[in-house]
Formats: structure tokens, C-alpha cells, sequence
């Protein structure tokens, strides 16, 4: 029983950190059609964030404030510089968005030197659940993502911007001809992606090794996430993070952690190939 | 209120609107014939922004957009309602009401979209419905009724009777003149439809191979040998 629940929980874990990787992805991936390999680097730019405002005696939780302020800000120059010029060209796009990756990654290492940077966790304590005992600060970082998942629902069903998210996702040349700076939206959405995969790089930070390649190993996950999930949609997130991330955590038990990713990719391929749109084919909707 | 001179426009290297002069006032409705591939959807094309012009000026309102994006072109007041109409299938009625109202700017949504409900009380029934479910008739309505919430100075209108059925292709005929002069926009309608396009003008112009070739009052259209000469009818 208890071990029931333990997995339940790191099951949540990293479902919760897929989706907020993958969330970023999702809109580059299904509203813009850019493949962007430097997604993984707005992670790395979340934890690296965190562990610079904690060696300079700031606590974690002004880190995790600032992660997503500075992954935005990261998002919204390689968009303004870089992938708006190359929308009308996709394999343009996969290129420089992968020098772009590998320049963040060697800057980050110049920076902050060779090596795996501490960062403290904010709280040590563990809570007695009952039929087990477990992280306090694992279930903080549960409640955030799915806060801030039902956030993003709730800003792309109610507001004005999410609206004009949906209409540019179905028609990009109508929602401009109906008035709509579809530029403006792209790059507002694009700096949004990297705020929210910022703040997953923040929130993991305590817990994964911080190193300027860490957020290879997001990319990798967080794009089977969006192809199983289906890209586009938020509800396509939701479905692809709980695929992806229970999978791997249920399997990681059982048997070696690369046997499980492999049995992971494997799935999700024969998902693919029967679903090729993903599970959550309707895109646009939320 | 729409002017345009010496406009050029095409398709990459190939040249398909060779200098087109044209005006047209507000609360005036002039309809645009001419064989296919004339250049007529290339020309309400180019006016809306999806082309870009190679030569000439496009004015609206006396305000030069001949360079300007296509949403600012919305937001200046010019209304492309494209073939197939460009509904967002996947929003409900209101919400596409909602984004028309972008191109008018920060402004009372609730408003205009209770003045396009006015217009067309069906919308108003089924505001919560996914505009996909809706029949070709009742999508050219909401496409006119979104592109009145933008509250434009100039309305392009391209085919609004194409695939849809006879009573709605009647209404929009008598709708979009009073449209035109109770709100003083000018309106450029495109139409195979001979019959919609003279009911619903007060003047008609002809294209061939890029370029007007002739103008006259609609009444002097009802002449079979003129349609005969321009439109091989």
C-alpha cells in the first residue's frame, strides 16, 4: 500500500514537470509548426536561476519567482531574434534553434563553471501521509504545477489572449485579417512557453542534478509527451505528461531506468502509429 | 472612402493585377464581374493584405495602407470576407463575433456584438454553438456579421453566395445594400451570381486579365449584349 501511494506520488512528480516542460513545446510545436531544440535550455535557465540567487544569498522561493521572468525573457529574444524569421521555414527553425541550444548550454558552462551546482531545497521535512511518509516539498511542487496548469486553462478558455491563442492556432492569415497582430501572439505565447518551462527547471532544481546539459534529457521527454498527447492542446498536455510520466515512474520500479525509457518510446510509438495525431487529436480546443 | 490607383499585384514572378484604379464611397456598393481569373480574388486579396502590392497606393479613409500588415489594415477599417467565408469552425458563434471586434480596437465588445445580433437575430440563438456545425448560409451570415464588429469603413466580399442556398443567397442580396447605407461603408462585392451582383449594386465594373476594363451604373448591365461582350454569358 504504501508503495502504492510513493509511486502514485513521484508518478505526480514527473507528470507534473513533463507538463510544464512540455506545455512550452506544445504552443511552438502546434501553433507555430517550429520544432524548437532549445527548449530544453529554458529549463536549464530556470535551475541554474535558483541556484544563482541562492549562492548570492537569496532564498529559493525569490528563485523561483525569478526563473520564469528570466526564461521568458530568454524565450522572447530567440523568438525576436531568431524564429521569427524562420516560421515560412522549418527545417531553418530545427537548425538554429539547435545552435541556439548548444550556445546556451557552452555560455552556461563558461559562466557558472564545470560541474553539478547545489541547490537547497526550502523545506527538508517529510509528511506522514498516513500509509506513508513523503517530501513536504514533493507535493509543493505538485500543487504549483497543477495550480499553474489550471491557470493556463483557465487563461486560454477565459481571457481575451487566450482567444486570440485559439483563433490564431486554427487560421493564422484570417485571425491577421480579422485584426489580430498574429506576430504579437506568437511571440507573447512563444515567451510564455519558456516562462512555464523556467519555473519546471526552478521547481525541479532542488531534486535533478543542475548542469548546463540537464535540460536535454526535458527536451527528449517533454517532445514524446506533446506527440503522444497531441500538440496544440492543453488537454493533449495533460493526457501525454500522465502517458509519458506514469509510465516511466510505474516501470522504473520494476526495472532498470533505461529499459523503462526504452519500453516508454516504445509505446508511445505504437500510440503514433494508431493515433498519429496524438491522443487528444482535436487541437485549438483549450 | 476606399481609393485605389496604379495597383499591381501577383503571385511571385507572375504578374496578375497590371495597374487597377478604383473608388468607392461610403454607403456605395459596386460589383466586381469578370471571367475567372481575371484577377478579381486577387485584387480583394491585395486590398486585404494576404498579397502584397508591388506598385501603386491603396487609401482607406484618406489613410495611405498600401505597405501596411494586414492587421493593421484591419484595424484601419478594411474587411476581407474571403471565399469560404474564414470561419474559426472550432469557436463558438460569440467568440467569433469576439475576435471581429479586434479590428475595432479597445472597445465596448458587448455592444457590438448586441449591434450584429440586431442584424441577425439567428446568432443570437446560437451563440454558444461551434461555428463549424453551422450550414455554408448560416456561415456567410456570421462571416458578415464578424466583419461587422470590426466596425470597417470598406467591406470586400468575396463569393458571398457560393454553395449556399438560394433563400439565404436572397437576403444577403437585400442585406448588404442597407448594411452599406446605413452604416456609410463602402462595399466591393466579387460575385459569379449575376443576379445577387446586380440586385445588390448600385454599380458595377468589369475585369479582364488584371485590369477594369469597364464601369457603368448597374441598370446598363441588364443589356445582354454588354454581358455577352465582357462576361461571354
Amino acid at each position: 500500500m504504501d508503495l502504492a501511494v510513493t509511486t502514485l506520488l513521484n508518478a505526480l512528480t514527473l507528470i507534473s514537470i513533463l507538463a510544464l516542460v512540455g506545455l512550452g513545446l506544445t504552443i511552438s510545436f502546434g501553433l507555430m509548426n517550429v520544432t524548437n531544440l532549445a527548449h530544453g535550455e529554458f529549463v536549464t535557465v530556470g535551475a541554474f536561476t535558483v541556484y544563482f540567487v541562492q549562492s548570492h544569498g537569496g532564498s529559493f522561493w525569490l528563485g523561483l519567482v525569478a526563473a520564469p521572468v528570466v526564461g521568458a525573457a530568454v524565450g522572447l529574444l530567440l523568438e525576436g531574434i531568431i524564429l521569427r524569421r524562420l516560421y515560412e521555414r522549418p527545417v531553418g527553425a530545427i537548425l538554429a534553434t539547435w545552435g541556439v541550444s548548444l550556445i546556451l548550454q557552452q555560455g552556461i558552462e563558461l559562466t557558472f563553471g564545470l560541474g553539478a551546482k547545489p541547490v537547497v531545497p526550502p523545506l527538508d521535512g517529510v509528511i506522514d501521509l498516513g500509509v506513508s511518509a513523503y517530501p513536504v516539498y514533493r507535493l509543493i511542487l505538485i500543487a504549483i504545477a497543477l495550480l499553474t496548469l489550471a491557470g493556463v486553462v483557465l487563461l486560454v478558455a477565459r481571457t481575451r489572449f487566450g482567444l486570440d491563442i485559439r483563433t490564431v492556432i486554427q487560421n493564422r492569415d484570417m485571425a491577421e485579417a480579422v485584426g489580430i497582430n498574429t506576430r504579437r501572439t506568437y511571440a507573447v505565447a512563444f515567451g510564455f512557453g519558456a516562462a512555464v518551462a523556467g519555473l519546471a527547471g526552478a521547481l525541479i532544481s532542488p531534486l535533478a542534478t543542475v548542469l548546463p546539459q540537464m535540460g536535454v534529457n526535458y527536451l527528449a521527454n517533454a517532445f514524446f509527451v506533446v506527440i503522444v498527447g497531441g500538440a496544440g492542446s492543453v488537454f493533449g498536455l495533460i493526457a501525454g505528461s500522465t502517458f509519458v510520466g506514469g509510465l516511466t515512474s510505474i516501470l522504473n520500479y520494476q526495472i532498470s531506468p533505461s529499459l523503462a525509457q526504452a519500453l516508454v518510446l516504445l509505446s508511445a510509438i505504437v500510440i503514433v502509429r494508431f493515433r498519429p495525431h496524438g491522443l487528444v487529436s482535436i487541437g485549438g480546443r483549450a | 472612402m476606399l481609393t485605389v490607383s496604379g495597383l499591381k499585384s501577383g503571385y511571385g514572378a507572375l504578374p496578375v493585377l497590371h495597374g487597377v484604379d478604383l473608388a468607392i464611397s461610403a454607403g456605395e456598393v459596386v460589383g466586381l464581374l469578370g471571367r475567372n481569373g481575371a484577377g478579381k480574388t486577387t485584387l480583394l486579396r491585395t486590398l486585404g493584405g494576404a498579397l502584397v502590392a508591388q506598385a501603386g497606393t491603396i487609401r482607406i479613409d484618406g489613410r495611405d495602407v498600401s505597405r501596411s500588415r494586414t492587421y493593421m489594415r484591419a484595424r484601419a477599417g478594411i474587411a476581407h470576407v474571403p471565399q469560404g467565408r474564414g470561419i474559426f469552425g472550432r469557436l463558438t458563434v460569440e467568440e467569433n463575433l469576439e475576435v471581429g471586434t479586434r479590428a475595432a480596437g479597445k472597445i465596448d465588445v458587448k455592444r457590438l456584438l448586441d449591434e450584429a445580433y440586431a442584424h441577425f437575430p439567428i446568432l443570437r440563438d446560437r451563440r454558444r454553438q461551434m461555428a463549424g456545425t453551422f450550414s455554408g448560409g448560416q456561415q456567410q451570415m456570421l462571416a458578415i456579421a464578424r466583419a461587422l464588429c470590426g466596425q470597417p469603413k470598406a467591406l470586400l466580399l468575396d463569393e458571398p453566395s457560393e454553395g449556399i442556398q438560394p433563400n439565404i443567397v436572397q437576403e444577403i442580396g437585400e442585406l448588404v445594400p442597407r448594411l452599406a447605407r446605413e452604416r456609410g461603408i463602402a462595399v466591393l462585392l466579387v460575385e459569379q451570381n449575376l443576379d445577387l451582383a446586380l440586385h445588390a449594386s448600385g454599380r458595377c465594373i468589369v475585369m479582364d486579365k488584371g485590369l477594369i476594363v469597364h464601369a457603368a451604373e448597374t441598370s446598363a448591365f441588364r443589356n445582354e449584349e454588354l454581358l455577352a461582350q465582357f462576361l461571354a454569358l
